[in-house]
């Protein structure tokens, strides 16, 4: 069981990494600099955000960060994005939590209304 | 009673939470927690006063829509504990859970990880967008096999031995079967005719009539760029048949043919496909899109595709289980044509799942901004929500597309029940299933 979710969560990582880097429009430069920066501010940029390395490595390296549990800083504000999902994550944590209380209650109340009914 | 469970879950959760802000607020002065942030151990109370409203609906429409893409499995299950059972809907309802976060997040501006990924896609933020769209998706993954290990993989019903009850057609649920299906010809009719009925152009915009009442000019009213409201209702049943025809031709059918096919290569195979449909059905759909949209950008295409998928998915699974079943029955009891009838009834009540669903995503997704319906390209979820910032004085502009929206919905929903009622009867103990 342990190397099939190991396995799943590769999958879901390596899918998260394509949808967002590999398949996605246009250059991360000029979407945030726009059409019109000059090609000395795009390289500056790039080199900042770490985006001149090859796509093979950018793979590995957002592997290790997930492992090292550093997940790199936001494109625009530049803030730690640890920082930004530990300050959110308990209202998330909150509304699923209790939502899916709310959903295992109802499943138990129509099992138990539909046996009864149907009795 | 599966047909009244299945209502909450034919609505896209978006409008029944947009209403708790502002039927609440208008009649009872209840404000939920616009941009709030509080964590839960700094005023209980407050915090939940806040939070349980929000979670309440979250997590009904999450169980009606689950329990309504799951209701063979349900079955199955009625004579498990109820601990079983609830944790069978936690598993089931969790990845609707993490999307109805999302749609409650955004909407309530509530300042959590839900809405950080929808501006992080928004912004094109890819660092953001990346680890959040892999949390979504693995906290689903996760889920979904700590509930299958602690239930001793109890959602994966595949049938073990033969079971001559299996082939037992049952004559109930006709009355619903026939009333669903006199609905769903009319959707199909007013899908071809609709244009010619329409009064109005329904992209028309005329000043003059902006945010009128039903009157004969008008006679569902009109919207904000006065538009006419019949016509666009009109014109929407089209929009959702090509929609719901995308989904089919392109998701659900090739995906049956691939299940028949992949159940001739072996029983080993067999079952390594049915968990993998699983996992993937299991994933979050709504993250799912939203990391599609990241990567190709907003539009109606973007959400028909990855709804396809999810309908490709269900249908490998579904023809896997009942090509199996067929093969299982055949030997025992049945002759050929018995156990097709039962497969394709079976696969037919699937695929009235998968478009209730669907209808019900594309609408959610809409009303998140990314599903590329607009004023020219009429659509009842879009309109709704257009009505919604008016509700209280002209609910005229809600109810008349709501009701469309949710009657399609609902009898797409009650086909699928009645079929489940007329040929899959339940097991007559656990034994039947195994993992």
């Amino acid at each position: 069981m342990l190397r099939v979710i190991i396995f799943s969560l590769l999958v879901v990582s390596t899918f998260s990494f394509v949808l967002t880097r590999v398949l996605s429009d246009g250059d991360a430069s000029e979407v945030i600099l726009g059409t019109d920066a000059t090609p000395a501010r795009v390289a500056q940029l790039n080199d900042a955000l770490g985006l001149n390395k090859p796509l093979d490595r950018e793979y590995l390296d957002w592997h290790v960060g997930l492992l090292k549990g550093d997940l790199g800083r936001g494109w625009y504000d530049r803030e730690s994005i640890n920082a930004k999902v530990r300050a959110r994550a308990g209202v998330t944590g909150e509304i699923v939590v209790l939502a899916s209380v709310v959903a295992g209650v109802l499943s138990v109340a129509y099992i138990w209304g539909d046996s009864a009914g149907s009795a | 009673m599966e047909v009244v469970s299945a209502i909450p879950g034919s609505i896209p959760d978006f409008i029944a939470l947009a209403l708790l802000i502002i039927l609440p607020s208008y009649f009872w002065n209840y404000a939920p927690p616009i941009h709030g942030s509080d964590p839960i151990f700094r005023d209980l109370w407050t915090n939940l006063r806040l939070f349980v409203p929000i979670s309440l609906v979250v997590g009904i429409f999450a169980w009606a829509i689950a329990g309504a893409a799951r209701a063979p499995q349900t079955e199955h299950h009625r004579r498990a504990g109820a601990l079983r059972v609830f944790a069978l809907g936690m598993l089931a309802a969790f990845p609707f859970v993490l999307g109805g976060d999302i749609i409650a997040e955004r909407l309530f501006d509530i300042q959590g990880l839900g809405s950080l990924f929808t501006y992080s896609v928004a912004d094109r933020d890819a660092p953001t967008a990346q680890f959040l769209l892999f949390a979504f998706l693995s906290a689903a993954v996760l889920v979904r096999y700590a509930m299958m290990y602690g239930t001793r993989r109890a959602l994966s019903p595949v049938l073990r031995s033969d079971g001559q009850e299996h082939v037992v057609v049952r004559a109930r649920s006709g009355k619903l079967l026939v009333t669903a299906g006199v609905v769903l010809g009319v959707f199909v009719v007013l899908g071809i005719a609709g244009p010619y009925l329409a009064p109005h152009d329904p992209a028309q915009l005329d000043r003059a009539a902006s945010y009128a009442k039903p009157s004969w000019s008008h006679l569902f009213g009109a919207n904000k760029f006065g538009q006419d409201t019949l016509s666009r209702v009109l014109y929407g049943f089209r929009s959702e048949l090509r929609f719901g025809a995308v989904v089919t031709f392109a998701g659900f059918l090739p995906g049956a043919l691939t299940g028949a096919i992949l159940t001739r290569i072996g029983g080993g195979f067999w079952r390594a496909a049915i968990s993998l449909c699983d996992t993937l059905l299991g994933l979050a759909i709504l993250p799912l899109i939203l990391g599609l949209v990241f990567a190709w950008g907003p539009g109606l295409d973007t959400v028909a595709y990855a709804l396809a998928g999810l309908a490709f998915v269900a249908a490998v699974r579904i023809t896997l289980i009942e090509t199996r079943r067929g093969d299982v029955t055949d030997g025992v009891s049945g002759p050929l044509r018995q156990s097709m009838r039962v497969a394709g009834t079976s696969v037919l009540a699937e695929l009235t799942s998968v478009l209730a669903t669907a209808f019900v995503l594309a609408g959610t997704a809409d009303l998140l901004g990314v599903g590329g319906f607009g004023l020219g390209n009429p659509h009842w979820a879009s309109d709704v929500g257009g009505g919604l910032q008016v509700v209280t004085e002209r609910p005229h502009l809600v109810i008349f597309p709501g009701a469309a929206l949710l009657l399609t919905v609902l009898a797409l929903r009650s086909v699928g029940i009645a079929l489940d009622h007329r040929l899959i009867p339940p097991a007559k103990n656990e034994n039947d299933l195994v993992a």
